[in-house]
């Protein structure tokens, strides 16, 4: 599992029940736009992710429509155990290299 | 969050509806609707429509420069997408036995239509009858979509 998909379900775990569009995720994992579409994407044909439109009327709002995500629960239990899985670099105090890097 | 105010499309409590020049503002730049529309080309067809809308809802209350930003890397990381969209896809693997005409780009485009889309770019599009390789048909269509 890259890191990057690492960062989004660990935001989207923070509160699975949270439904957030994808500039938000992106805001909170601190990915770049174009990065997070696809990793949703992914995330959404293995069925840990469930989306939706945003159930309003974009003329009375005076905006569009956002699509809404949010981890399905079958989603929450496996990204949590990917998650205790996945390895992740952390560099460690005073060294300029991670554990486990040549 | 910060330019959730704009976001909303709508003034303080009372204060009626937006004016021209406040819609202009928060209205998608043409940059960013011609970027939208080359992220989108990547894509497969029946997954253009929802992005362009996607990608629309989440430009929304930006301001200009940070929407051609912003969508700059969704152009940038577009083949990630339809990649990752392609794995879902059912026509991925029918795409993957190549004819030997197609291996010599000589494929055999027929026109199909796209009824949900909304948009011209993503109605109508080209795919190969024997690989299922996708040409746009309207490639200079960029400044087709948009809300």
């Amino acid at each position: 599992m890259t890191i990057p998909t690492q960062l989004v379900l660990e935001n989207l775990l923070a509160d699975p029940s949270q439904e957030l569009y994808g500039l938000q995720i992106g805001q909170m994992a601190g990915l770049p736009s174009g990065t997070v579409h696809p990793i949703l994407a992914r995330l959404e044909a293995v069925g840990w992710l469930t989306s939706r439109w945003e159930d309003v009327d974009p003329r009375e709002q005076g905006r569009p429509a956002r699509r809404y995500y949010r981890l399905s629960a079958e989603g929450a239990v496996a990204a949590k155990a990917a998650l205790a899985r996945a390895y992740r670099p952390t560099r460690l105090p005073g060294s300029a290299h991670a554990p486990g890097q040549a | 969050m910060a330019g959730d105010d704009a976001r909303s499309g709508q003034r303080g409590s009372g204060a009626g509806p937006l004016t021209i020049k406040e819609r202009r503002h928060l209205n998608p730049s043409r940059a960013a609707n011609l970027l939208i529309a080359l992220a989108v080309r990547a894509l497969p067809p029946a997954h253009r429509e929802r992005y362009v809308q996607e990608f629309y809802g989440e430009i929304f209350g930006m301001s200009r420069a940070r929407q051609v930003g912003y969508c700059l890397t969704l152009v940038v990381h577009s083949t990630r997408l339809a990649l990752a969209l392609d794995e879902r896809d059912p026509t991925a693997e029918e795409s993957a036995r190549r004819d030997w005409r197609c291996a010599l780009r000589r494929h055999h485009y027929v026109t199909r239509n796209n009824p949900d889309a909304e948009t011209k770019v993503a109605a109508f599009y080209e795919q190969c009858a024997r690989c299922a390789r996708i040409r746009d048909r309207h490639p200079s269509g960029y400044t087709a979509i948009g809300p």
